[in-house]
């Protein structure tokens, strides 16, 4: 799965670390999830999504690969 | 997600405390389990495996592997949760072929030296697969797992 995240926070200016605290989570867990070794929970990906003021499908995008799994 | 309930992170502490004292004085008994494995003997574990005092340390032990087991980490959330399901799956993979393993030394044991002196050494064997081993496999395979993937994640920003 494909994320946004790093360029929206980049947009905001916007550390892991400040996310991560706003989001609840450890500034690692943000950093894996930019990096998509790590698929957010529901509430996680709303969260995040609430936090840059977009929708879940604006920040992720499921690739052909996920249709297989 | 909702998690396991578990122990506040100070635990952790209390649980690394008691299973290095554990160790140290496994270290003394371990090479009496090498003396034995080397010469089909059961003289150092007959001497040190009886017992409270050898009782005692393996509950400490345990207590110690479980303390560990059912702590949280410093700071735990749902990753750490995935990673923490992950490492229990790997550990029942792992448990089993260890269980397969033993299974064919047994047999292979028993025909080499005969069934009686192998009944004998397959007790040291048991350490292996009975269930602290099974705890501590988990452990280790979490602790080694959150590492590795904390290690990757360091690109801080």
């Amino acid at each position: 799965m494909k994320n946004n995240i790093r360029v929206e926070r980049a947009r905001l200016r916007m550390s892991q670390k400040e996310l991560a605290e706003k989001a609840g989570v450890i500034r690692q867990t943000i950093a894996a999830i930019e990096q998509g070794r790590f698929n957010p929970s529901t509430v996680l990906a709303l969260k995040i999504a609430n936090i840059f003021h977009l929708t879940v499908e604006h920040l992720f995008e499921l690739e052909e690969t996920d249709w297989n799994e | 997600m909702k998690s396991l309930k578990m122990l506040p992170h100070v635990w952790q502490k209390v649980g690394r405390t008691l299973l290095v004292l554990c160790l140290v004085v496994f270290a003394v008994f371990f090479k009496a389990v090498v003396h034995d494995l080397l010469w089909f003997d059961t003289k150092w574990y007959d001497a040190f495996g009886h017992g409270w005092a050898y009782l005692l340390v393996v509950l400490f032990f345990l207590l110690g592997i479980v303390l560990l087991a059912m702590s949280k980490e410093r700071a735990e959330d749902e990753r750490v949760t995935f990673i923490r399901h992950q490492a229990l799956i790997r550990t029942v993979i792992l448990y089993l072929v260890i269980a397969l393993i033993n299974l064919f030394l047994n047999l292979f044991i028993t025909s080499w030296i005969g069934p009686e002196k192998a009944s004998q050494v397959m007790v040291i064997k048991r350490y292996f697969t009975c269930v602290p081993a099974f705890i501590l496999y988990y452990v280790l395979i979490f602790k080694i797992s959150l590492w590795w993937d904390n290690k990757k994640t360091d690109d801080e920003e």
